[in-house]
C-alpha cells in the first residue's frame, strides 16, 4: 500500500524537441510504494515523461523532485538520482560483451563501491528472485528475450533503487514470454516498490496498479484507479483509446 | 498450420569419408558438375599450371643465388649491429620467445584437432610437393627431393587417416605436438643450411627456450589463477619492448645522466605529492574539490609543453593527469585507494627508469646514432609505433565524439590533417621539425623521431576506426549505462570502448598490417630497416653482388609470413570474442 510521502513530484513539466512540444505541463505526484501505470496512444509523450524522471531527457520548464532532490543541471544530483532510480527498457539494453553476472554487478561495484564478493552474492539472490540463477555465466546473446528482460530487471534491482521505471518492458517479447516478465513485475509491486510502468498490458494494470494515468498529446488527460478506468472512464479520448485496445 | 517439415540431410554429409573416393566425388560434384563448369575448371587448372610452372622455373633457375640469403642472415636480422655484441640480440629474441612460450601456455592456444583435418593438411602439403616435382623446371636433384618429401607427407597423411579408423573425426591430436614437430623440422633444416655453427647453436637454444617456457607456463597455471597470470603477462609484454631496445640492445651507460640531481628527486616528489593527491581524490570524500584538482592537473599536463622543463616531468604530469581523471570514479573504497596509489608509484618508477635509460649514452664501443637496423629495426618501429598510437588514437576518437566543442575541433582538425598527407612526408618533415618543439637539450635520434612520426600518423587512422566502432553502438547502451548511475569515464571504460574496439578488430588488424609494411618508408630518413637491407645493403656486399631479386623475394616472403600470421591471429581473436555478440 502506498505511503503518505510524495517520492516523485512533477509540477508543470514541459519539454520541447526543437519546435515540437512533447510534454505540455505534466503535473502529478507519486507516493512512496505506489504503482502507477501509464497508458496512452503512440507518440503521446509517455516515454518522454518517465525518461525525464531520471534525466535521460532534460525538461525545459516546470519542476521535477525525486526523493527530495530537485533535478537540475548539477551533475552530482543527477548521479545521485540515477543510482536511486532503476530503469527497464523495451529493448532490454543489456551489455552484450559482459556476462549476466557482470551485467548485474558492474554498477554495485563501481557506483555503490560494494566488494565483488558482496555484489556477486546479491546478484545471485536477485537471479533467484527473477527465476534464472542458472544463467549467471552466460552472455545476454545466449538468452531468450524474456530471460534477458528478467536479467535487466535484476540488474536494476541490484542498485537497491527506491523507484523503478519501466518503459514498455514486454512490448519486444513473444507472447509466451510476456507472462514470465509480468510475474516478476507483479511480485516486485507487491513487495512495496515504487513503480512507474508504461505498458499496454491492461491485465497488469487491473491487477496491481494503484493509479492509472492516461496520456494524450503530451499531457495527462485522465487519472484514476483501475476500476474507474475500466468501468467508468469519463473523457471521450480515454473511451476511444480503451475501446481500441481492450 | 504449416506443413510438417522433415530435415533432409544430404548423403555426402553423413556418409563416411572414404579418403580416395571422397576426393574424386568432391571433384565431380564441385568442379565437373556441368559441361560449362568442366570447361571453366579445366581452363582454370591450365592457368594455374602455367603460373605455378613459371614461378617455379624462376625460383629454381640455375642463375638464382639463393645461398646469398643464409650467408647474410646477420645483415637481414640486425644490419650494422656489432658482431661482438650479437649475444645482445640473441637475448632480446630469447626474451620475446620466453614470453611467447608462456603466453601460448597461459592463453591455452592450440587445443586439439581431428585426424581427418591433420591428415588432410599433410596430404595437401604432400600433393604440393609432388606438383612441384612434376612441374618445376629445376635441377633433377631438387625435383627428386621434392617428389620424395611430397610422397612421404602424402603417405603420412593417408596413414594418419587410416590409423584413426572410425575415430577420424574425433579431436584427438594436440596441436601443440604438431607445433613441436614443426619446430623440430625447422631445427633440422637450420642444421642443414650453410650457416655459421655459432648461429646454429644460438637458434637451437632459442627453440629450446620456447619449449621450456611453454612447459613453464603450464606449471604457472597450476600455481596462480588464470586471470592473474594473464594480467602479469600483458604487463611483461609491454615492459619487454623498452627492456629489449633501451636496456639490452643499447647497453646504456648512465654516467652522464643526472640521476641523483634530477631523476631521483623528481620521481620521489611525484610519488609522494602525486600519491597524496591521488589518495585524497580516490577517497570518495574529495567531491567538488577533487574535480577541481583533476582539472588543474590536466591543465598543468598540457601547459608544461609550452615552457621549458625536463621531459621526465612532462611525462609524469601526463601520467598524473590520467590517474587524476580515473581516481574519483575508480576509487571510493580503501582497497581501491591503496591499489591506485601503488599503481601510481610503480608507474612513476618505471617511467623514470626508462627515461634514464633513454638519455644514457650507449656503452657499445665505437658506435653512436642509429646502430639498430634490419628486421630488428622494423620490429622496433612497428611495435612501438603501434603501442604508442593506441592510446593517442583512442583519445582522438573519444575527443571527436565528445560533447565538448573544443575537443571535437582539435581532434577532427588533427585527424583530417594527418590523414590528408602521405606517411613519407610526415617522416621526412617530422625528422626536420620535431626538434623545434622540444627543449634544446633534448636531441632525439632519428629512430625516436621515426617512431614518433609513425605513431602520430597511425593514431589518426586508428582514431577513425575506433570512432566507427563507437558510432555503431546502439543508443540504448549509453542510456542503460547512464540510468545505472555510471559516470562518463566508467561508461567509456566498461561499456562503450570495449564494444567499439571489438567491433573494429578487422579494421584495426588491417591497419596494423599496413603499419608493419609502411615502416619500410623510414629509408627516406636514412634508416636501414629490413627492406632497405634487402634492397640496398645485401645486394651491394662484395660476395653477394647481383642478388637483388633473390633478396627482395626473400623480403617479400618474410613480410608475408608475419602479416599472414597477424591476420590469422586476429581471426582467432574475433571468433573467441564472438561468444558475447548479440
Ligand atoms: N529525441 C527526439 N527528438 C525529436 N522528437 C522526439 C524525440 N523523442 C520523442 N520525440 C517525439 O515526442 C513525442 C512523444 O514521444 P514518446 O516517445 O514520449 O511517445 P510515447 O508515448 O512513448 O509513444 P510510444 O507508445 O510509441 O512509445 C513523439 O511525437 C515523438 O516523435
Ligand atoms: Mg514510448
Amino acid at each position: 500500500m502506498p505511503g503518505d510521502k510524495d517520492i516523485i513530484i512533477s509540477d508543470g513539466v514541459k519539454k520541447w524537441f526543437g519546435d515540437f512540444q512533447a510534454l505540455k505541463g505534466v503535473t502529478t505526484n507519486v507516493k512512496e510504494g505506489e504503482v502507477v501505470v501509464i497508458i496512452g496512444p503512440s507518440g503521446s509523450g509517455k516515454s518522454t515523461f518517465i525518461r525525464c524522471i531520471n534525466r535521460l531527457e532534460v525538461h525545459q520548464e516546470g519542476r521535477i523532485v525525486v526523493d527530495g532532490v530537485e533535478l537540475t543541471n548539477d551533475l552530482r544530483n543527477i548521479e545521485k538520482i540515477r543510482s536511486e532510480v532503476g530503469m527497464v527498457f523495451q529493448q532490454f539494453n543489456l551489455f552484450p560483451h559482459l556476462t549476466v553476472m557482470q551485467n548485474i554487478t558492474l554498477a554495485p561495484i563501481w557506483v555503490r563501491k560494494h566488494t565483488r564478493a558482496d555484489a556477486e552474492e546479491t546478484a545471485m539472490a536477485l537471479l533467484e528472485r527473477v527465476g534464472i540463477p542458472e544463467q549467471a555465466d552466460k552472455f545476454p546473446g545466449q538468452l531468450s528475450g524474456g530471460q534477458q528482460q528478467r536479467v535487466a530487471i535484476a540488474r536494476s534491482l541490484a542498485m537497491e533503487p527506491r523507484i523503478m521505471l519501466f518503459d514498455e518492458p514486454t512490448s519486444a517479447l513473444d507472447p509466451e514470454m510476456i507472462k514470465e516478465v509480468l510475474d516478476v513485475m507483479k511480485e516486485l509491486a507487491r513487495s512495496g516498490m515504487t513503480m512507474l510502468v508504461v505498458t499496454h498490458e491492461m491485465g497488469f494494470a487491473k491487477e496491481v496498479a494503484d493509479r492509472v494515468l492516461f496520456f494524450d498529446y503530451g499531457n495527462i488527460v485522465e487519472a484514476g484507479t483501475p476500476e474507474h478506468f475500466f468501468t467508468n472512464p469519463q473523457h471521450d479520448r480515454t473511451k476511444l483509446f480503451l475501446s481500441q485496445i481492450l | 498450420m504449416t506443413e510438417p517439415f522433415v530435415n533432409e540431410i544430404s548423403e555426402s554429409e553423413v556418409a563416411p569419408d572414404k579418403p580416395s573416393a571422397g576426393a574424386i566425388r568432391w571433384a565431380r560434384e564441385n568442379l565437373f558438375s556441368t559441361f560449362f563448369n568442366s570447361v571453366l575448371s579445366l581452363l582454370m587448372l591450365a592457368l594455374i599450371v602455367v603460373f605455378v610452372r613459371g614461378l617455379l622455373s624462376y625460383v629454381f633457375a640455375e642463375e638464382r643465388l639463393w645461398n646469398v640469403i643464409p650467408r647474410n642472415m646477420k645483415l637481414y636480422w640486425t644490419e650494422a649491429y656489432p658482431v661482438a655484441e650479437m649475444t645482445r640480440t640473441w637475448v632480446s629474441l630469447g626474451i620475446v620467445l620466453v614470453l611467447a612460450g608462456l603466453s601460448l601456455a597461459i592463453w591455452k592456444v592450440g587445443g586439439k584437432t581431428a585426424p581427418r583435418q591433420f591428415g588432410r593438411t599433410l596430404t595437401s602439403i604432400g600433393i604440393t610437393g609432388l606438383v612441384v616435382a612434376l612441374l618445376a623446371d629445376a635441377p633433377s636433384g631438387i625435383r627428386v627431393g621434392a617428389a620424395a618429401v611430397g610422397a612421404v607427407l602424402f603417405l603420412a597423411g593417408q596413414a594418419v587417416r587410416m590409423m584413426a579408423g572410425e575415430r577420424f573425426t574425433e579431436e584427438t591430436i594436440h596441436i601443440r605436438s604438431v607445433l613441436l614437430g614443426i619446430l623440430l623440422i625447422i631445427g633440422v633444416i637450420v642444421w642443414i643450411l650453410p650457416i655459421e655453427t655459432g648461429t646454429k647453436t644460438s637458434l637451437t637454444i632459442q627453440g629450446v627456450l620456447l619449449i621450456v617456457s611453454y612447459l613453464l607456463g603450464g606449471v604457472v597455471l597450476r600455481v596462480v589463477s588464470e586471470g592473474l597470470a594473464r594480467g602479469v603477462l600483458v604487463g611483461l609484454w609491454l615492459l619487454s619492448l623498452p627492456v629489449v631496445y633501451l636496456v639490452v640492445q643499447r647497453a646504456p651507460v648512465t654516467a652522464g645522466v643526472p640521476v641523483m640531481s634530477v631523476f631521483l628527486p623528481s620521481a620521489v616528489a611525484f610519488i609522494v605529492l602525486g600519491g597524496g593527491l591521488l589518495w585524497w581524490m580516490s577517497s570518495g570524500k574529495a567531491g567538488e574539490g577533487g574535480r577541481l584538482a583533476a582539472g588543474v592537473v590536466v591543465i598543468a599536463a598540457l601547459g608544461c609543453w609550452l615552457v621549458s622543463m625536463p621531459m621526465l616531468v612532462r611525462f609524469l604530469l601526463l601520467a598524473l593527469a590520467t590517474f587524476a581523471l580515473a581516481a574519483p570514479t575508480f576509487g571510493g573504497t580503501g582497497k581501491a585507494q591503496k591499489n591506485i596509489v601503488i599503481a601510481w608509484s610503480v608507474a612513476v618508477l618505471i617511467t623514470a627508469y626508462f627515461m634514464v635509460m633513454m638519455q644514457a649514452e650507449t656503452g657499445l664501443v665505437g658506435l653512436q646514432g642509429e646502430f639498430i637496423g634490419g628486421l630488428n629495426l622494423t620490429f622496433l618501429l612497428a611495435v612501438s609505433g603501434l603501442v604508442i598510437s593506441f592510446p593517442i588514437g583512442i583519445m582522438l576518437a573519444l575527443g571527436r565524439t565528445s560533447s565538448m566543442p573544443i575537443f571535437r575541433l582539435l581532434s577532427t582538425g588533427y585527424i583530417e590533417t594527418v590523414r590528408g598527407v602521405p606517411l613519407i612526408t610526415v617522416l621526412f618533415f617530422g625528422n626536420l621539425v620535431i626538434n623545434r618543439f622540444l627543449p634544446r637539450e633534448v636531441e632525439l635520434d632519428n629512430i625516436v623521431k621515426a617512431i614518433v612520426a609513425i605513431a602520430l600518423f597511425s593514431a589518426a587512422y586508428l582514431a577513425e576506426n575506433v570512432r566507427g566502432g563507437l558510432q555503431s553502438i546502439p543508443k540504448g547502451q549509453y542510456e542503460a549505462a547512464k540510468a545505472m548511475g555510471l559516470s562518463t569515464v566508467q561508461m567509456t571504460v566498461f561499456i562503450t570502448l570495449p564494444q567499439a574496439l571489438r567491433s573494429v578488430i578487422p579494421a584495426i588488424v588491417g591497419q596494423v598490417i599496413s603499419l608493419f609494411k609502411d615502416t619500410s618508408l623510414v629509408a627516406i630518413i636514412g634508416l636501414a630497416d629490413f627492406l632497405r637491407v634487402a634492397r640496398d645493403i645485401v645486394p651491394n656486399q662484395p660476395a653477394s653482388l647481383g642478388s637483388l631479386q633473390e633478396s627482395l623475394l626473400f623480403a617479400m616472403v618474410i613480410y608475408w609470413i608475419f602479416t599472414f600470421n597477424v591476420s590469422r591471429a586476429s581471426l582467432r581473436l574475433e571468433r573467441k570474442l564472438g561468444v558475447g555478440e548479440r
